[in-house]
């Protein structure tokens, strides 16, 4: 190879700040890098990471960079710094970044700042035959797929929580770990004050039946209707984005579609949505879906299997009764063919 | 706070939008049927002009919108932005306006901003609010980029916000976390739907929206060749809806209790009620 | 090209601004508010609804600009009011009776009246101004209301007047005017009530108007009208016992006659794209239900030629309906009420009674499950719109006669409309038909002639 192609950008550069995140980042690295030269790079920030750092090399990093600020200021304007620090001192032919809300935010500051193009929640990652990074990513709501190349240098991507399995681990992989430490400029953002939001401890992906409410339901005590649903069929609670974002009635870990959770319960029932689009993308991939809304010209209906045209206030109990009934018939059943 | 000297200069950014919940797939192609398309304003873009609205019923001040626009937007969309409060509307046409690249539409935008800034003999918005994304792309880079292009300190994924003197304070939702940060203006903050509820517009601000201005940039026109610098850096190769194959059963009975009783048995049918 | 259907982008967006209210702030309530069993009640669960329409100047909008209003026009109001009326025809009725309330003033009123009247309804601070228009009584002797324009004093309008030391001193009864009762039943903030000022003169001369405001002494309001449709519109019973209003408060004194026909001609329209608004709800109801319900075959029903041009018939009536109040309100628009009598007429009674052919036909193309009341709401829209043919004047008692009256005039040119020309309409030609050729009846005329 000559010296004008060591010159050219090449290898990927993986931040997340989130460290699950930053993991499973390195699966679509590594299989980035096999076709972008080689070399896969992740960026640390804060302090106190070496142990993060080693278990990323046995994740398949071959470097891990490790930034430390000079104050503990953690947010975008840091994150920022030490990316574009580690873009310049490692010239990636791709910046891979989490895409949380930060993440995006750093993505697409760094992207103004290098200018070039950057892609967001990118469901799927290649590099086609021209080199160029070609991303599968969700478009207008979620009902379409797009396919969009990003022909820049670096060419930045942001990819979704969970899409990706992290890589294992293999002990027996060697890799570099490089210090640095980052300036910052002097901060314009004063953090007054961070509150955590109440979270689940379940995680509604790994459920095999999700039952999702809606702004059908009146009132706050009324979620309990569909909790008992939820519970009659062993399945988890959900919520669209009025519940969990506008009403908070449910956390926002519960909440399904384009901002919020993907899931692919086998069985997945809606009570009062009405399945706009971005609610939609969130169950598609759901094996059957039962919808309860009272207005049979509401969208869930064309995303149903099985769709009840009626009050869930009288629907959602005599459902929950009908499942308790019959799983109390088959108990019957299942003990008296002990006896 | 609402003394002299105090008002805002505030630039609100919209996006007149593809009405994502009225586009259907082409039938033959899979393709969006975006000739049968339906426009709206950008959901979050109202949740930015309304808040941009009460900060200017307490602060007093002036709202200009603008906007990047493929071609002329439907006339009824630009009168209600203007219904909506704001006091000019600024479009600049640009071909790319369409492609959904995030670099070349904040490029421009803040080239934009800038120009307009200096027609009124500005030398920095107090202000510019955005949505967190747009709904047709959801892609949330607009607001950040344009903050970045402008060398202003971005506040995204605003749920609240006020200002006091030349200080602003917001609350960000940050996934499970409440982020109360304040800034020293000017700033770009970016707001969803949970920030604020948009109004409707009085009758007669519709009905005379039409006499606020319109005015038309053209990119040629703006400063620091900001065309030639926003060269595209992405390409769209094809977007496509995926099929779905529901059953669409209705299940209808004899009040309730039968209804119920009948899905049960349609899911128990299929496996469904293993556990 | 001087015909042109294009809305105007300001008429769009007032469209589109009707349709949000409708579907975003009246739509949540109207189930439960149409299921109320205590008429007041329903009504009143309106009542957060009609005060956002005050506040988005729905209520005031066709009232002039300098007295506080929206100054739009007929065609503007119906573009409005047609997304209200998809939604529910009862609220925006009760959004659109103060024009109907306030018509007299408007058309007949000195410009001190129309300072004072419409000054307050369109600056209402509490937003929840409403103004009834009380013409018609109860049945008994003689009561009704369609023979409001007999040349007998003692037949038509019964609820008389007398002036008393410059008080008008009214008695009698009112029974079905919208929004008189108000939200607490203690009276709307103002009603209009046509009463027979003289009681030696017949319909043509002895009838007028008097604005009476609310807390009024000697008014009672008697429970509302339980209706089998339409049951978010408030009906009222009202009872005048000697109710005082000071001399200032007459409108249009002899003229009470002409405020009924012309302000039934100012509503042709308005009801016309009403009932249309309905027919359309219902069509596209069933236009959806078409095109995913199989009745247990394999295909749609829409794929079943008599659904097919069934549902082709019902679309055509709805834009047929909804392009004739257009143009009845072109014509308003352009002479104001004076002439348009006979089109207005026209489209109420075509609109009306077509529509409720429409709704029937849906029914029928839907089948069974559309008398469903609790899946599908054919039901509320059947019931509210059998109303269509029987209120507003209602079109066998009076409508038709105002066509009539017109119609049999020598003069009367059956082109006008057609090429929008001015028609003329007086007193000449109201009464027709009021006196009946009972047998009996004759004979005396004729006896008494001898
Ligand atoms: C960029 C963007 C991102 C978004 N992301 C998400 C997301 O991730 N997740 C999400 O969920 N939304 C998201 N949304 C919001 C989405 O567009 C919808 O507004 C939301 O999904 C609607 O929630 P809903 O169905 O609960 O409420 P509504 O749309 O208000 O529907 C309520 C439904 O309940 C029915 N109903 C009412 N009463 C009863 C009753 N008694 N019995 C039975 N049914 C009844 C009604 O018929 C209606 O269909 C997003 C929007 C945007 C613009
Ligand atoms: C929802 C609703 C809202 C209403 N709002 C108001 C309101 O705001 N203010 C108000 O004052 N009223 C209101 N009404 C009442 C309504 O407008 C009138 O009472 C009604 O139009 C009177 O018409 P009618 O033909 O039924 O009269 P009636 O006098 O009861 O006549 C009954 C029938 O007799 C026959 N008939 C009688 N006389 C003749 C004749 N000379 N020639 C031919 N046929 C004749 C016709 O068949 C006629 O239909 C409302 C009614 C409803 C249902």
């Amino acid at each position: 190879m000559s010296g004008r192609a060591e010159d050219a950008p090449s290898g990927v550069l993986t931040f997340s700040e989130n460290p699950d995140l930053a993991s499973e980042l390195l699966a679509v690295g590594r299989a980035l890098a096999a076709g972008a030269g080689a070399k896969l790079t992740t960026l640390m920030v804060g302090s106190a990471l070496r142990e993060r750092a080693e278990d990323a090399i046995a994740r398949g990093a071959d470097e891990a960079v490790l930034a430390c600020p000079p104050d503990t200021r953690p947010g975008a304007e840091t994150y920022l710094a030490a990316l574009h620090a580690a873009v310049l001192a490692h010239r990636p032919a791709m910046v891979l970044v989490g895409s949380t809300r930060t993440g995006v935010e750093v993505a697409a500051r760094l992207g103004q700042r290098l200018r070039v193009g950057c892609v967001t929640d990118a469901l799927s990652l290649e590099i086609d035959d021209t080199g160029a990074l070609v991303a599968t990513r969700r478009m207008y709501g979620g009902q379409f797929l797009a396919r969009v190349a990003n022909r820049s240098t670096p060419a930045i991507a942001t990819v979704p929580w969970k899409r990706f399995e992290p890589p294992p681990r293999d002990d027996d992989r060697r890799g570099t770990i490089t210090e640095t430490t980052i300036q910052l400029p002097p901060p314009r953002l004063r953090t007054v004050a961070i509150q955590q939001r109440p979270r689940s401890a379940l995680d509604i992906r790994k459920a095999a039946v999700v039952v999702a409410v809606g702004r059908g339901v009146k009132r706050q005590e009324d979620v309990a209707l569909v909790e008992a649903l939820a519970e009659a069929l062993g399945g988890a609670l959900a919520g669209s984005r009025p519940i969990t974002d506008d009403l908070r009635w449910l956390p926002p870990d519960r909440k399904i579609g384009l901002s919020g959770l993907t899931v692919r319960p086998s069985l997945y029932v809606a009570c009062g949505i009405s399945g706009q689009i971005e609610h939609v993308v969130g169950m598609r991939a759901a094996r059957t879906v039962v919808a309860i809304n009272s207005d049979p010209t509401a969208p869930i209906h064309a995303e149903a299997d099985y769709s009840v045209v009626g009050d869930l206030y009288a629907i959602v109990p005599a459902l929950a009764a009908a499942l308790r009934d019959g799983r109390q018939r088959q108990a019957a059943a299942t003990i008296e063919s002990l006896q | 706070m609402t003394e002299a000297g105090s008002e805002l200069a505030i630039a609100v950014c919209i996006k007149f939008t593809v009405d994502v919940n009225r586009l259907r797939p082409d039938p033959a192609t899979a393709a969006p049927d975006l000739g049968h398309a339906h426009y709206r304003i950008n959901d979050f873009d109202e949740n930015a002009l309304e808040e941009a609205v009460r900060l200017k019923e307490r602060h007093g001040g002036r709202i200009v919108g603008v906007s990047l626009v493929e071609r002329e937007p439907p006339r009824e969309l630009l009168l209600r932005a203007l219904a909506a409060g704001l006091d000019a509307l600024y479009l600049v046409p640009h071909a790319a306006a369409a492609s959904g690249d995030a670099f070349v539409t904040a490029t421009i935008l803040a080239a934009a901003l800038e120009e307009i800034g200096a027609v009124y003999e500005m030398v920095s918005w107090d202000l510019v609010l955005c949505g967190d994304a747009s709904c047709d792309t959801y892609d949330g880079q607009v607001g950040p980029r344009v903050a970045e292009a402008l060398g202003i300190v971005p506040i995204t994924y605003a749920t609240r916000l006020d200002v006091r003197d030349d200080t602003i304070v917001a609350e960000r939702t940050i996934e499970d976390y409440v982020h109360v940060v304040e800034a020293t203006l000017p700033a770009l903050v970016t707001v969803g739907s949970e920030t604020n509820k948009p109004r409707l517009p009085h009758l007669r601000q519709i009905m005379d929206a039409g006499r606020k201005p319109i005015v038309r940039l053209t990119t040629a026109g703006l400063g620091r060749g900001a065309l030639d610098r926003a060269r595209a850096t992405l390409e769209l190769l094809g977007v496509t809806a995926p099929p779905s194959a529901r059953r669409r059963m209705v299940v209808g009975g004899n009040g309730p209790d039968d209804v119920a009783r009948k899905l049960v048995r349609q899911l128990q049918s299929d496996g469904e009620l293993t556990q | 090209m001087p015909i042109d259907f294009t809305l105007t982008p300001e008429q769009k967006a007032l469209q589109k601004l009707a349709r949000e209210f409708a579907q975003d702030i009246v739509q949540p309530l109207v189930r439960a508010a149409d299921a109320e069993p205590d008429p007041q009640k329903g009504f009143q669960m309106m009542k957060p609804a009609y005060e956002q329409a005050y506040e988005l100047g729905l209520v005031t909008a066709g009232f002039p600009r300098e007295f506080g209003g929206g100054g739009l026009g007929m065609t503007d109001l119906l573009i409005a009011h047609e997304e209200i009326c998809a939604v529910d025809c009862g609220i925006a009725f009760i959004i659109g009776v103060q024009g109907l309330g306030l018509f007299p003033v408007m058309a007949y009123g000195t410009a001190e009246q129309k300072k004072r009247f419409l000054g307050e309804a369109c600056n209402d601070p509490t937003h929840t101004y409403q103004c009834g228009y009380a013409i018609s009584e109860p049945a008994g002797m003689p009561g009704g209301t369609a023979n409001f324009d007999h040349p007998s004093p003692q037949a038509g309008i019964q609820t008389t007047a007398d002036l008393v030391n410059g008080e008008y001193v009214i008695n009698g009864r009112k029974f079905w005017p919208t929004s008189s009762a108000g939200w607490d039943m203690k009276g709307a903030t103002m009603n209009s009530v046509v009463v027979r000022t003289d009681r030696t003169k017949g319909g043509l001369e002895g009838l007028s108007v008097l604005m009476v405001p609310r807390g009024t002494p000697g008014v009672r309001y008697e429970p509302n009208i339980d209706k089998m449709g339409m049951r978010i519109n408030q009906n009222c019973d009202i009872v005048y016992e000697n109710a005082r209003v000071p001399a200032e408060n007459l409108v249009g004194p002899g003229n009470g006659e002409l405020v009924v026909n012309n302000g039934f001609t100012f509503t042709g329209p308005w009801i016309g794209i009403a009932a249309t608004a309905v027919a359309r709800a219902a069509y596209e109801y069933v236009l959806k239900w078409s095109k995913t319900y199989t009745a247990g075959g394999t295909d749609p029903i829409i794929y079943h030629q008599n659904v097919g041009y069934m549902l082709g018939d019902i679309a055509m009536r709805v834009e047929a309906c909804r392009y004739l109040s257009w143009k009845a309100a072109h014509y308003l628009d352009t002479y104001g009420f004076d002439g348009a009598q006979g089109l207005s007429a026209m489209t109420k009674v075509f609109t009306s009674e077509t529509c409720v052919q429409v709704v029937y036909d849906c029914m029928r193309v839907m089948g069974c499950n559309a008398y469903d009341r609790a899946a599908h709401p054919l039901d509320k829209l059947m019931r509210d719109m059998l109303g269509f043919p029987i209120f507003d004047g209602g079109n066998m008692g009076m409508q038709r006669r105002r066509l009539w009256g017109l119609m049999a005039d020598e003069r009367f040119d059956p082109r006008a409309y057609a090429n929008c020309d001015r028609v003329h309409f007086g007193k000449e030609n109201e009464g027709i038909g009021t006196v009946t050729t009972r047998p009996e009846a004759v004979r005396e005329l004729a006896t008494a002639g001898r």
